[in-house]
């Protein structure tokens, strides 16, 4: 039909009028918004009817041409016009269509950008207590592993050849010296030489002569604190404490006091909170007790100060220690200390 | 420490009866007591029976069938034991019901034999009094009447038993004298014990044997007696029950004794054979070199010149302080007794204990110091009981050394003690405390007092130590809780916070944080091909860990290897922590690193996962450091060992190596026992730590449109994409503001050996836009380099 030759050809008019009652019908009969362009294609296109249609129109007198012209604007601008409506139909038909199918599965696996990675139990309560600190005025301060005799106990107070050393069987190397046995050497490190006031947390990992079995490893991490200034008492250690559990454990969480002995405090003392799975009232984690020991501490022993040149009558300070393993455990209720560091993937992506 | 709750109730019978109460004051004065246990549990259960007959059990060999008389009636009895008593002997009776937690049992009715016994005849163990379970318990004829309930017959048979966990700084707690006193101190009830005043005997004999004290520094007191005519033999019953509640076995009598006297005072004392003791004098001196002595326990020392020992004329025949020796050992037929009640210098006995591998409840005592002025009151103590329980007779006693102990005096300030107190403490109750304590007041005002420190408190030298005592028994609870006004500290340093920064980009770039050993064996270390320890452990528990890190790798890598046999072969895992190495002063260097280790495969959604690649590792390493730092991470080719040569890289920024990155090599790989896929990024945190801060200041946005042009080019595969990538930058000049490899094709259509590879040039004018014709010529000159340099053409 693209083919037609004009001195076999229709006249224009009978042409024009065979297209207008052809294209709606062929419009309704395009099923899809291709066949529908396609139909369009055929009567607008290049080759197409209308296209070809024009063609004739050259040959027509010009007194007859500008009839013919309004006769096919008017016909291309309803093939545009239906064209536009079919569409629409086609489009809102395909929606209607797609809008009633079957609901997706939504059982599939999920699609997320990527899994997801998680802190390790350990590293999560020191940074809480870190920011609990911070948040209260003290500084991180950092301190040597390996460490001289004289920083992990001589200037502690440790007296030399003294039972208190049993209560940290130390690691030796063969270079003479330790592995801290706990971050107190952290307060050597920093009052030697200096002068107070000093508000310092330090965490850490130490080091003990412990077998490993399902509550001791040979290394573990404490978080070591201390404020040193004019007229620091017992009760402002209190104060502190006492906050701190608050914070830790939720407002409402008190502490107890009972004295003890660490050579390097006096008064020393460990404290206990409230234990926060039975409010106190008694349960297995807390053996019935309703208290759970998390920390030592006392006074700062003015030996501590004399070894590090601060005149212990001018200046005094706290000091507390506390086991973050042993806070991780309860907290999560891991019942092997083991698997901290085990670091199985599956027990770390259980951690927020 | 063991404590028994009569023993101290004999001493101080004002204590109260409760042992809870006991418990609680002794727990809130820092003297923690962890158990009480009942000792004797089934004594008020169990009764004391008469054997009236027996006669063997008609069908069962061994046993018999005992009658016994409970007071009231007879009773006939299934027993197996072999030591039942003639008739009128007295045994003890468990009635059925009788529950006796020692042995788990329940006495219940059961025919043995057709015949069914009406209770049990117990042992001392089924009695949980000792671990004698060879044969009954038998009393003689008149000990008890028959029927007396057990715990009525004796007062050794049940008692509670005190678990004490004695801090190393109160010595005097080590003895029940000490703890009845520190209870009358903290109940403010008198404490005053007859036994304590004793002094020198007043009589007993001229008979006397030399004493030298030659190394006077390790021992300066040594009081003797001789006792004579001993009949030694086993202990009595309630002396016998007394030491087994207490956890000592009893052994003899002159050797109970000596036990005694060590849980009564918390004095160690030894007694020696007299006639196994060469010559006349024994001397206290340092061991010479190579001195052999067996001691108590058989086993053979060699001594060196810093033990201390007690010798006779011709060699040692103890160790001071830590144990005798077997050769002058009191046993059953010694009569002649040589007594010595001494103090030896806590850190001498110390260093020998550690040094030969003893730890005797002695040594326990001596090394934390004891009361060098009870020596009389103990050693009275003991020549009485060894009378009174043996027969013998004193015929000699003496002593060498210092008499009198000159005790320090300490001020104490009441200003010093409420200040350190942070609340007010009344003068006189703080005064009072002290004076219960033993502490004797000498002189003062309403400002201060001047105290004598006991004998019994070697560990109360300063004011500060006055202080503790007052705050320690007036109880935590009296002091309020209050926040100071802390003076803000800065950092020491930022590293914590970047150590933080670092660990939560990890997290964000989806690896788990790992808490790794740093001590390890060396076998490790050389697997990971990581260098040699540096520190290396003088006592390690065992060899799996002897030394200290010098990378995290084979922590991680252990990690790994143990979840796959646990079956999870998919890892990511990463740990922040320092590694050893040479340091420059006296202790070692500790340098924090970064590692993390992925391994198993990248999982895609619902089709197969891929295979993690070397490029992944490059893609975490620079997410890592962007997010902690905002730094762009660029590779460079390198060689590590512990990477598969081929895919292996060094990270830098700017031209700052930051670590590395790769494939683990294969040989490392296989010893982990890991999969050859495994991937390692390491970052040194401290080259991060230490880079300059990132410029802060934005860039301006483009304010004219981009073109784009794309070529696409065949090269060999020994070219590397960034050579190209760089030189079509260099070729497209200023103009080309990024250049991006968007495709990597080898296949069919590509020769051998070759690859093809599409890159996409943007370019951009800052101040105006670029015509097509501007953009064509630029692009024309890249296609021309490119094939001049490479001898490439684009592709069609
Ligand atoms: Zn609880």
């Amino acid at each position: 039909m693209s083919d037609a030759r004009p001195s076999e050809a229709p006249s224009l008019p009978a042409a024009l009028e065979a297209i207008g009652e052809t294209f709606p019908a062929r419009f309704r009969a395009a099923s899809s918004e291709a066949l529908l362009r396609e139909e369009k294609a055929k009567l607008l296109g290049k080759k197409g009817d209308l296209t070809a249609a024009l063609k004739i129109m050259g040959s027509l007198p010009p007194a007859d041409r500008k009839a013919a012209g309004e006769l096919v604007n008017g016909l291309k601008a309803a093939i545009e016009k239906a064209f536009d409506e079919r569409l629409g139909a086609i489009e809102a038909e395909a929606l209607a269509k797609e809008l009633a199918g079957p609901a997706y599965d939504l059982t599939l696996p999920s699609r997320a950008p990527a899994p997801r990675g998680h802190k390790h139990p350990i590293g999560i309560v020191r940074d809480e207590i870190v920011d609990i600190f911070r948040s209260l005025g003290f500084a991180v301060h950092d301190g040597p592993e390996v460490e001289l005799e004289e920083y992990n106990f001589t200037k502690l107070g440790f007296p030399p050849d003294h039972p208190a050393t049993d209560m940290q069987d130390s690691f030796w190397t063969t270079g003479g010296h330790l592995l801290r046995t706990h971050t107190s050497n952290v307060q050597i490190r920093a009052m030697l030489g200096k002068q107070p006031p000093f508000a310092f947390v330090a965490p850490g990992t130490v080091y003990r002569r412990d077998d490993e079995d399902a509550t001791h490893l040979p290394q573990f991490n404490q978080l070591e604190g201390f404020l040193v200034d004019k007229r620091v008492s017992f009760a402002h250690l209190r104060g502190v404490l006492a906050e701190f559990a608050e914070r830790l454990y939720g407002p409402g969480t008190t502490i107890r006091l009972r004295p003890s002995y660490f050579p390097f405090v006096e008064p020393g003392a460990e404290v206990d909170v409230r234990c926060v799975f039975c409010k106190g009232k008694g349960c297995p984690t807390c053996k019935g007790t309703g208290f759970i020991e998390i920390l030592g501490c006392g006074l700062i022993h003015p030996v501590v100060f004399e070894h590090c040149g601060i005149d212990p009558q001018e200046w005094t300070g706290f000091a507390f220690g506390m086991g973050l393993e042993r806070i991780a455990l309860l907290r999560y209720g891991i019942e092997d200390i083991r698997l901290l560091v085990e670091n199985d993937p599956r027990f770390l992506s259980q951690f927020r | 420490m063991k404590a028994s709750h009569k023993w101290l109730r004999e001493l101080v019978p004002a204590l109260p009866n409760d042992p809870q109460i006991i418990k609680q004051t002794l727990t809130n004065a820092g003297l923690e007591v962890e158990g009480v246990h009942r000792f004797g549990a089934a004594s008020s259960s169990c009764i004391v029976v008469r054997v009236e007959s027996f006669k063997p059990h008609p069908s069962r060999s061994g046993l018999r069938l005992v009658t016994v008389f409970d007071g009231q009636g007879t009773r006939e009895i299934v027993c197996g034991a072999p030591n039942v008593p003639e008739p009128g002997g007295l045994v003890v009776l468990a009635p059925l019901g009788t529950e006796l937690p020692a042995v788990n049992l329940t006495i219940a009715p059961r025919a043995i034999g057709g015949i069914t016994s009406e209770g049990m005849l117990c042992s001392e163990r089924e009695l949980g009094l000792s671990e004698e379970g060879e044969g009954i318990l038998v009393f003689e004829p008149g000990f008890a009447a028959p029927g007396t309930k057990l715990s009525e017959a004796g007062s050794a048979f049940d008692d509670w038993v005190y678990e004490l966990s004695v801090t190393p700084n109160r010595p005097d707690a080590l003895g029940h004298v000490g703890l009845a006193r520190e209870l009358c101190a903290l109940l403010a009830i008198p404490f005053d014990l007859a036994i304590r005043n004793a002094g020198a005997p007043s009589a007993g004999g001229t008979e006397a044997v030399s004493v030298r004290l030659t190394a006077a520094d390790r021992c300066d007191h040594y009081a003797y007696a001789l006792l004579s005519g001993a009949h030694n033999g086993p202990s009595p019953l309630e002396l016998r029950l007394r030491l087994q509640a207490l956890g000592s076995r009893s052994i003899s009598k002159l050797v109970d004794i000596t036990n005694e006297a060590l849980l009564l005072f918390g004095h160690p004392v030894h007694a020696f054979d007299r006639r196994k003791i060469a010559g006349d004098g024994i001397e206290v001196r340092r061991a010479r070199a190579g001195e052999v002595l067996v001691g108590l326990d058989a086993i053979e020392r060699t001594l060196v010149e810093d033990d201390l020992v007690i010798a006779d004329a011709a060699s040692a025949v103890a160790i001071a302080g830590v144990m005798g020796g077997l050769g002058s050992s009191v046993e059953g037929a010694t009569t002649e007794v040589i007594l010595e009640v001494a103090v030896f210098d806590p850190r001498s006995v110390r260093r020998t204990g550690r040094r030969h591998a003893m730890h005797t409840d002695a040594s326990h005592r001596f090394e934390r110091g004891i009361d060098a002025s009870d020596t009389d009151a103990v050693r009275a103590w003991c020549i009485d009981r060894m009378v009174s329980l043996t027969g013998a007779k004193l015929v000699g006693h003496g002593r060498e050394g210092r008499a009198e102990v000159q005790p320090n005096q300490v001020t104490l300030r009441h200003e010093r003690l409420e200040l350190l107190t942070g609340a007010p403490v009344p003068w006189k109750e703080a005064q009072e405390i002290l004076a219960r304590l033993g502490f004797a007041r000498l002189s003062g005002d309403s400002a201060f007092a001047l105290f004598m420190i006991p004998p019994h408190r070697p560990d109360c030298s300063r004011e500060e130590d006055l202080i503790e005592e007052v705050i320690r028994v007036r109880g935590f609870d009296a002091i309020p809780a209050e926040l100071p006004a802390i003076r803000p500290a800065r950092e020491v340093d930022g590293r914590e916070r970047f150590f933080r920064q670092l660990r939560e980009a990890a997290v964000g770039a989806t690896l788990h944080e790992a808490c790794c050993y740093a001590l390890l064996s060396p076998e490790k270390l050389a697997a990971a091909k990581a260098p040699a320890a540096t520190v290396v452990l003088q006592n390690p528990l065992h060899s799996e860990r002897s030394v200290l890190r010098t990378s995290l790798l084979p922590g991680l890598l252990d990690n790994v290897a143990l979840a796959r046999r646990k079956g999870e072969r998919d890892a990511r895992i990463f740990t922040v922590g320092r590694v050893f190495l040479a340091g420059e002063g006296a202790l070692p260097a500790e340098p924090m690193r970064f590692c993390a280790v992925l391994a198993g495969e990248r999982s895609a959604w619902l089709t197969k996962s891929e295979p993690l690649t070397v490029w992944d590792a490059l893609g975490l390493a620079e997410g890592i450091v962007d997010r902690a730092l905002g730094l762009r991470v660029t590779a460079k080719p390198a060689n590590h060992e512990a990477f598969h040569p081929r895919a292996c890289g060094d990270l830098v920024v700017g031209d700052v190596r930051v670590g590395s990155f790769g494939q683990l090599h294969p040989h490392v790989a296989d010893a982990f026992e890991v999969g050859r896929e495994t991937l390692v990024v390491e970052l040194d945190v401290e080259a991060l730590y230490a880079l300059p801060a990132r410029n802060e200041a934005i860039v301006s946005l483009p304010r004219f449109p981009a073109n784009y042009r794309d070529v696409a080019l065949v090269v060999p595969e020994t070219v590397a994409a960034g050579t190209l990538a760089a030189a079509i930058r260099e070729a497209a000049g200023s103009l080309a503001k990024d250049v991006v490899l968007f495709d990597r094709y080898l296949g069919a259509s590509i020769p051998e050996g070759h690859a093809s590879l599409a890159f996409r040039v943007l370019y951009r004018a800052d101040e105006r836009s670029l015509t097509d014709a501007e953009v064509d010529e630029r692009h024309g000159a890249v296609l021309k380099t490119v094939h001049e340099r490479f001898g490439v053409a684009q592709r069609a």
